[in-house]
């Protein structure tokens, strides 16, 4: 029977593959402190499986830094600042609009305070009625609402004043009308 | 002197246009490197672009400084880059196995070497980056694409250091299995 330990296998060491792998993508970016370095350079150059390793870390490295290293064309930069241009107009018209619906909503706001403020002081303090006079009456209307007799006696009533006995015609032939004992 | 991006973001929320036309400037080639990661095309990381700073310029108000701006705006252009992918399902199915550059890259470390299991440059990232899951692809883009630190990436993504550096291995790890996928037989 083996006496020694089973070696400790690092979590992110691939079967079959070298403890220094996980490693190696620190050391690439040259994350690993000084000694850690150190000690990593010294297994490269005696393990093959991670100098490979470390050749395809590079490999891709390479791939990625040659992407888009163009940049985007002048044509794209340009629509892209009008782009921008554009938005900012826009919002420039939105804030207007919401200011001055900010100032709608405000003075509405303040006028609806200031009535319910003045509505409130006239209730609490003093209640003022307003009395409406009646205007001038027709006489006709005079006669139809205070004569009691139905119809009108406008023939044999005696009455001097012409005016008022043509108003209690025309208020007879209308209540006739209006009652349905017409023609 | 350079004016700082959380100043230049404060300007813009008040309404500052030419506030954020600098951070057009400053952070289009950035963002357009990350959509061009995940879109097929670069008209189509140019529309994505184009709607994350019009996006951004909507809610720059809300933009509160914890995060850079420049992880903000990674952010949002990674969402769109990636909803935008998924709304073109064909793109899917028409995975391109042209060959693309073969140059190495500009640092002169990726070279290949025969018999080796090397990614083949002749695949297009772009294409297996967008099916990534989105906790590895998010990772991988603000490391590779963005330049961001580890620490940077953790503050960002409010997760622990040791969680970057197993979350980026993991992922780079599944981008090479991708990628040795569509590999040449």
């Amino acid at each position: 029977m083996d006496p020694r330990p089973p070696v400790q296998r690092a979590p992110e060491t691939p079967v079959g593959g070298c403890e220094f792998q996980p490693r190696l993508s620190a050391f690439h970016d040259g994350e690993l402190d000084p000694d850690a370095e150190r000690v990593v350079q010294r297994h490269l150059a005696a393990c093959e499986s991670c100098r490979l390793e470390l050749q395809d870390i590079r490999e891709l490295s390479a791939l990625a830094a040659r992407i888009g290293i163009d940049g985007m064309s002048p044509r794209a930069l340009r629509r892209l600042h009008q782009a921008i241009d554009g938005q900012a107009r826009q919002y420039s018209i939105f804030r207007i609009a919401g200011a001055l619906t900010g100032l709608a909503a405000s003075a509405m706001v303040v006028g609806a305070a200031w009535l319910w403020d003045a509505g409130d002081s006239r209730s609490s303090a003093s209640i003022k009625y307003v009395i409406i006079e009646p205007g001038p009456t027709d006489k006709w209307e005079y006669l139809a609402v205070n004569l009691k007799a139905d119809p009108l006696p406008t023939e044999r009533w005696e009455v001097n004043d012409q005016q008022m006995l043509a108003d209690a015609r025309l208020t007879s032939w209308m209540l006739e009308g209006l009652g349905g004992s017409g023609r | 002197m350079e004016q700082p991006d959380l100043e230049l973001a404060k300007l813009a929320a008040s309404g500052d246009r030419g506030a954020f036309h600098m951070i057009v400037e400053r952070h289009s080639r950035g963002l357009f490197r990350i959509a061009r990661s995940l879109c097929k095309c670069n008209s189509d990381a140019e529309d994505v672009v184009q709607d994350t700073f019009l996006a951004a310029y909507r809610g720059i108000g809300k933009f509160d400084g914890r995060s850079s701006l420049k992880t903000w705006l990674a952010r949002i252009v990674m969402k769109r880059s990636i909803s935008a992918w998924r709304k073109d399902k064909r793109h899917r199915a028409a995975v391109s196995l042209e060959a693309s550059h073969d140059a190495p890259g500009d640092d002169g470390r990726a070279t290949r070497t025969a018999g080796t299991a090397v990614v083949d440059q002749r695949l297009d990232l772009a294409a297996v980056l967008p099916d990534l899951a989105d906790e590895y692809r998010e990772i991988f883009v603000l490391r590779e694409i963005q330049g961001l630190s580890y620490a940077e990436i953790a503050a960002a993504l409010h997760i622990p250091a040791g969680t970057v550096d197993s979350r980026l291995h993991r992922a780079r790890g599944e981008l090479r299995k991708r990628l040795k996928g569509y590999g040449p037989s």
